[in-house]
């Protein structure tokens, strides 16, 4: 009757049972499936998901008072997620760091504000507003980020917000990385 | 028998094969322990401790003010040396805690090495607001058993109302932890506003996630 140990069952002869080349052949085979799993999890730790997208470079136009999904135009690096127009599905679940970036490109005197968010589902999480105080064209990049635990199948999005007169345009970026299982 | 390599395994040698299933029985129990040793280290890997922390209930401060903020809800938390504690006392505050709190016998000691925490904040005037009017946001990270490093860092962020929406505030920082037990992680919101209160909205979030040992924190 063989033995199994204990944690990857590799099967191994005990006293009386016949050695034939099965045994062997069956030890073989069970060190193999155990590297195998060995393997995969440290494919799992060395690769983990990730990726950077980004709006077009000239920007993308925003209604001034409307929070606005930023349309995704360009994919720097996907490993592990779905990209939309205007969000990214993760695919596996697990805490995120997650992080959005945004450069306002308007020249206009009538900004008063840039709110900057990272969204998940469709909701701020973690946000930087910054007021503009006189009329002048000075422009200032925000970068909004933190820890989101994700389900699977669920969005990250960056959205945009600012009071102004007339459409403006800003370049944003999104990124995430792989913290922790869930 | 003679041993090969470097990882405990053998071979047989001669002609004994009455204790060939018991070598086979040593080697199969030794490939074991070292890959599950391996799978172990690896998986440990994808659980680096996390905490994540947020209000479920405003928080009203009257204008200009400051307050603490009374986190109450543990949304994830996969550490055993981290977690939520209400101070008490005469300036009772909730804290994150990263290993036993100070003062108390120390349970869970923390890993040593450097930490990465965040916070989310959003606070929004009752009323009337005085333009561009200050909002602050502050975690420090204390570590009050050792006087030599009792101030680890901080995190603040300050931004001005410009009267619609409320202000938002969120960053990131680090901090190493080179003891054993007893940082804490202490939360302050202010305003400035002399028109009208300040709420702290629900759903902020602070959070600590550890980044690993100092030794393998590379330089290129």
């Amino acid at each position: 009757m063989p033995g199994t140990t204990t944690h990857f069952g590799i099967r191994y002869p005990c006293g009386g049972d016949t050695i034939d080349p099965t045994v062997f052949a069956n030890f073989a085979t069970d060190v193999e499936t155990a590297l195998t799993t060995v393997a995969t999890a440290a494919d799992a730790a060395t690769t983990r998901p990730a990726f950077s997208v980004t709006t077009a470079a000239a920007g993308v136009a925003v209604a001034p008072g409307v929070p606005t999904a930023l349309t995704i135009t360009t994919t720097d690096w996907n490993d592990g997620f779905t990209v939309g127009a205007t969000s990214v599905t993760v695919n596996n679940a697990g805490v995120y760091l997650v992080s959005a970036e945004f450069l306002p490109q308007n020249t206009t005197t009538t900004v008063t504000e840039w709110d900057g968010s990272v969204a998940y589902n469709g909701t701020a999480r973690f946000t930087l507003k910054l007021g503009k105080q006189g009329a002048n064209t000075s422009t200032y990049p925000i970068n909004a980020s933190g820890l989101i635990v994700c389900a699977a199948a669920s969005t990250l999005s960056m959205i945009w917000t600012w009071n102004s007169v007339g459409s403006t345009t800003v370049f944003g970026r999104l990124s995430a990385t792989f913290i922790c299982n869930p | 028998m003679t041993t090969i390599g470097t990882h405990g395994l053998s071979c047989q040698t001669g002609d004994n094969f009455a204790s060939l299933a018991l070598y086979m029985q040593d080697e199969a129990t030794r490939i074991d322990d070292l890959l599950y040793a391996q799978l172990t280290s690896l998986t440990g890997f994808l659980a680096r401790p996390t905490i994540i922390v947020t209000n479920s209930a405003n928080v009203l401060m009257a204008g200009p003010d400051f307050t603490r903020i009374p986190w109450d809800t543990v949304l994830f938390n996969n550490s055993t040396f981290m977690g939520l504690t209400n101070t008490g006392g005469s300036d009772p505050r909730t804290i994150i805690t990263v290993g036993s709190r100070g003062g108390a016998a120390v349970t869970v000691p923390y890993l040593q090495g450097w930490y990465r925490y965040g916070i989310g904040t959003r606070m929004t005037a009752t009323g009337a607001i005085t333009a561009y009017s200050s909002r602050m946001t502050q975690v420090d990270v204390i570590d009050e058993t050792n006087i030599f490093r009792p101030g680890l860092g901080s995190l603040i962020e300050e931004t001005f109302d410009t009267s619609t929406g409320g202000e938002a505030h969120c960053g990131h920082n680090t901090f190493r932890a080179a003891g054993i037990s007893g940082i804490r992680l202490d939360t302050t919101i202010s305003n400035q506003n002399l028109a009208s209160s300040v709420n702290l909205n629900t759903n902020s979030y602070l959070w600590v996630t550890y980044i690993g040992p100092d030794e393998q924190i590379e330089v290129a």
